[in-house]
């Protein structure tokens, strides 16, 4: 009974969907607040038949309900209770509710507390999410529906959840993605809205950066934890690989990331508005174009959902109505919204018209560089056949970031209109110092130095200094926002400098080893101590100890599980502020030797460290009081007779 | 008004970049099609796999499939209804009727091994399937599961849950039947 | 000219060098590290550029791993099951499922003896992954 309920739920969620849209579009556009207000009701209704449904589909897991097919393709009576709640968002079609009720959580809160912008926007703003939220359901309703029963016939045990997926880095990390990713559905929203009002003023801009921020920083969290998981799991220290399915994470936060910027030019300066606008609907096109490539299998990748072709299709179909009936209205009524700014010289503008351009020109290459094959394999055939790996995207991405941060170090210290030219040569001396610094930390250090990394090392203690004394100037008057952007610029100095010293200064040695003999790596002895056998229910492997430093150890392993003939190696990592020391273990070799593979990756952590700081300060400039007064002010603009 | 013109042209190029990405992941879509994973359902070929048998401990592919009319049998020790089409199972192996083949899937070998010890071994050879991965290949929900394989390793017949002498005589037999006609 | 003319035309040709910049240094960068896959027999007849870096897949040969005596250095043949086989070199830790007699992709160069240089040895990531170039080879070969 308990599925058909959910089921029954999930239907319910459908039909409040519908009226969410139907009273949002046609209040907004007849003016009438009653039939937003009955929207603004449907939210509620519609959050609560969907977090019913999918209470219900964890209970179904955790009874081991196998009679429901999701639940006996990926649950097991074995599985410990928190993997049977991960296990409900394991697979296809319950990953898909999860997106659904976070579409939902998301319409109510931009339902309720948004209750202070105009009518007529909100309305649009909340029709828009409706019919987001209707395309959704009914896919999941009508061909990932995850309570199918499998009658007559239930089984007794369950397939159990794939094993890559017992994890807690990735029981956290879709949701994560999954919010970040709805949440640019609501600035999606506020874009539309903005060009059916025909209105995008500085208060719409600051209406939507607070919700654009929250998305931002989800999304972020969402690929620093994919990104740690790799690191950790796979067993050889890569942390990033520009595999398809990151590319599709990675697209719509560099344009979620530029779309930050423009916002803030179109929120002060009232620049950019008909960019800012294509940025709204350019993000949440890429979020849907990911979901297409991640769970149709036109790209083939190691993190895809198994694939079917008639949900491919469906997704390709809603990818293509929602962002190109988005991209229609844009093309006939973005002309409405007029910008006539003027600024000159190195200005915050021209600082974030740069900022934009690079960006932008990122996020394309990696467009490219993701769908090329598929072209390539259209115009020439399919027997030259190609892929487009880490150099490709290392040579394009890495110039465009150096660039960025150059531009990014000057941006505190930056005016609107223009900056006073004194001002930006102060900068530039800061730049020397900097430069001076990076360039002799690695010969203190390390072992030589490497151009690139100097000069990313440089950029980014610049990017630090120019913001700690642009905020100790402004101290009497520091607002949160401007600590938020501060702090963000320095997250983003941080993971440069880890990206740059672990890709370029990483030691990595692979040897042969006797019981007692050692080897060492950047300075550090490691012996192997000893090898023990270990043993479980389904796997036998040899475990080394690894004594390095003072009385320190590691203890990597190998393992073997005999009936899939499968070996898999379970990497040990010492992690560090300044490295991580990671060991894999190879296993027997011949003359009583073990092989082993040394790493010693420095400033590794700081790559996911800064990213995080990043994340965090979207959250405090989303706390500046000017976003928090106008949630106060309320129903007298709402409701102007 | 030629001003206002050339905006409008440049606000449409967004669309016509849209238009060649979907041209682009149509045509990815297309050429998706015929490589992804095919479910094993009807008259497609058994999937190809490799594992160990359970009594001898000997590797066994598909190969060792092919050349007869196969059943194959989807069985677990934990699964009650197994119990059910055993006897059937049995009589099939007794009157030498066709080769079974079983795939003990996601058991206990020591488990598995007594259940055969305790209520007879119907298979020829028993498949270890211990993480379920031939099972996932075969697109099989749960246990028990039974399919007809031709002596050329295409699926012929498929019966999802217990196998019951009806079904059996409907839509198994038939192809044995065939078979002895060509002969 | 007037100002505002001047500033148009400076944004222009600012956008237009910026661009056409990031086109050529796209196209060199495709044409320079798109690495082409090849099959063992391609690899064989001499089809394949030498010393740049390309992928080559096939099925790893039985009885052909041979480990240095010292280090983790490794040589393998790969093979097309049919007629084609090239030796291939790999210094480190093999992965985790990689196997003779099963599918595998290399990345590296192949140099002028005919031996392939790995720096990645890539099996098949789980048992539901396969490289996508080498799902359409098995397709061709295994009759």
């Amino acid at each position: 009974m308990i599925p058909e309920l959910g089921h029954f739920s999930a239907f319910l969620g459908l039909m409040s969907a519908i009226g969410i849209a139907l009273f949002g579009f046609f209040g907004a556009a007849q003016n009438r607040a009653s039939w937003v207000d009955m929207s603004i009701r449907l939210t509620k209704v519609q959050v609560a038949v969907l977090g019913l449904s999918f209470l219900l589909l964890i209970l179904a897991f955790l009874d081991d309900d196998f009679s429901v097919l999701y639940v006996a393709n990926n649950s097991n009576t074995a599985l410990p209770w928190y993997y049977k709640v991960a296990g409900v968002w394991g697979a296809h079609e319950g990953s898909f509710l999860l997106w659904t009720l976070v579409t939902a959580v998301w319409t109510v809160l931009v339902a309720t507390r948004a209750r202070h912008i105009p009518l007529k926007l909100h309305g649009y703003v909340l029709g828009t999410l409706g019919v987001l939220s209707v395309m959704f359901l009914a896919f999941l309703l009508f061909s990932s529906n995850p309570f199918e029963r499998l009658v007559p016939n239930v089984p007794i045990q369950g397939a159990d959840l794939n094993p890559v997926l017992q994890d807690i880095g990735q029981i956290i990390h879709p949701p994560m993605l999954y919010i970040g990713y709805v949440g640019f559905g609501v600035t999606f929203a506020f874009g539309i809205a903005a060009l059916a009002t025909g209105k995008i003023d500085s208060a719409w801009a600051r209406w939507v950066r607070p919700w654009v921020n929250v998305a931002w920083l989800f999304l972020t969290i969402g690929i620093v934890l994919g990104s740690w998981w790799a690191y950790y799991e796979l067993g050889w220290g890569g942390w990033w690989f520009w595999d398809p399915v990151e590319n599709a994470s990675f697209m719509p936060w560099l344009a979620g990331t530029a779309l930050i910027h423009s916002l803030s030019a179109t929120e002060k300066r009232g620049a950019f508005k008909n960019w800012t606008i294509l940025l709204t609907l350019l993000t949440f096109t890429l979020v849907l174009m990911g979901a297409f490539l991640v769970r149709s299998g036109v790209l083939s990748s190691v993190h895809a959902f198994a694939v079917d072709p008639q949900r491919g299709l469906i997704l390709l179909t809603i990818f293509v109505l929602v962002a190109g009936s988005s991209l229609v209205l844009y093309a006939f009524r973005a002309h409405t919204l007029n910008t006539q700014v003027q600024y000159w010289g190195v200005s915050r503008e021209l600082l974030l018209l740069i900022n934009n351009a690079l960006l932008v020109v990122a996020l394309f290459t990696i467009l490219l560089g993701t769908l090329y094959p598929l072209g390539h394999e259209w115009f020439v055939g399919g027997d030259d056949r190609l892929s487009v790996g880490e150099p490709y995207f290392n040579a394009m991405f890495v110039p465009i970031m150096l660039l960025l941060s150059f531009a990014l170090a000057i941006a505190p210290i930056s005016r609107w209109k223009h900056t006073p030219m004194k001002l930006v040569v102060n900068a530039l001396i800061f730049l020397g110092g900097s430069a001076v610094v990076a360039l002799l930390l690695p010969w203190i250090l390390a072992d030589g130095v490497h151009l690139g990394a100097s000069c990313a090392v440089a950029l980014a203690i610049w990017i630090i200094i120019t913001h700690a004394i642009a905020c100790y100037r402004q101290r009497n008057a520091l607002t949160l926002g401007f600590i938020g952007m501060s702090v963000a610029h320095v997250g983003f100095a941080i993971a440069v400098i880890g990206v740059a010293v672990t890709s370029v200064y990483t030691e990595s040695k692979d040897a042969r080893l006797k019981i007692g003999q050692s080897i060492e790596v950047s300075g550090t002895q490691y012996e192997l101590v000893n090898v023990q056998m270990t043993e479980s229910q389904n796997f036998i492997g040899e475990r080394a100890q690894f004594d390095f430093g003072d009385q320190r150890s590691l203890f990597p392993e190998r393992r073997l599980y005999p009936i899939r003939d499968h070996i898999t190696y379970e990497a040990a990592i010492a992690p560090g502020i300044f490295k991580d020391r990671y060991i894999t273990f190879a296993g027997p070799m011949e003359n009583d030797t073990w092989g082993v593979e040394i790493q010693d990756k420095p400033f590794q952590r700081w790559i996911w460290f800064g990213a995080v700081v990043a994340g965090l300060a979207a959250l405090i400039a989303m706390l500046d009081k000017r976003y928090r007064r106008l949630s106060h002010r309320d129903l007298e603009t709402k409701y102007p007779e | 008004m030629e001003r206002r013109l050339k905006t409008r042209l440049l606000l449409l190029t967004p669309l016509i970049g849209f238009g060649i990405l979907v041209f682009f992941l149509g045509i990815g879509f297309r050429i998706g099609k015929h490589t992804v994973h095919p479910s094993a359902l009807l008259n497609d070929p058994f999937p190809e796999f490799s594992s160990m048998t359970l009594l001898d401990e000997k590797r066994i592919t598909r190969d060792d499939l092919i050349g007869t009319f196969r059943l194959v049998n989807v069985w677990a020790s934990w699964c009650t209804a197994c119990i059910e089409e055993h006897d059937l199972l049995l009589d099939l192996a007794r009157s030498e009727t066709i080769s079974i083949i079983g795939i003990n899937y996601r058991d206990n070998a020591e488990d598995a091994k007594t259940w055969l010890y305790e209520r007879g071994n119907p298979y020829e050879k028993v498949v270890v399937d211990e993480q379920g991965d031939v099972c996932i290949d075969l697109g099989v929900y749960g246990a028990p599961e039974t399919f007809l394989v031709d002596p050329k390793g295409i699926i012929r017949a498929k019966q999802v849950g217990v196998l019951t002498r009806t079904v059996w005589m409907e839509e198994f037999q038939p192809w044995l039947e065939t078979k002895g006609a060509q002969n | 000219m007037k100002p505002h003319r001047r500033r148009r035309l400076s944004i222009v040709l600012f956008l237009f060098i910026g661009g056409l910049t990031t086109v050529l240094i796209t196209i060199f960068a495709l044409a320079n590290y798109i690495n082409h896959f090849y099959l063992p027999d391609q690899v064989v007849s001499g089809d394949v550029p030498i010393e740049r870096t390309i992928r080559a897949g096939g099925f790893v040969k039985t009885g052909s791993v041979v480990r240095d005596s010292t280090g983790l250095g490794v040589t393998f043949d790969i093979t097309d099951r049919v007629s084609s086989t090239f030796s291939v070199r790999f210094e480190g830790i093999l992965p985790s499922l990689f196997r003779e007699d099963k599918g595998t992709v290399v990345v590296g160069r192949l140099n002028a003896d005919g031996v392939f240089d790995a720096t990645r040895v890539l099996a098949k990531h789980d048992e539901n992954y396969e490289p996508p170039e080498l799902k359409g080879m098995v397709e061709q070969v295994d009759p």
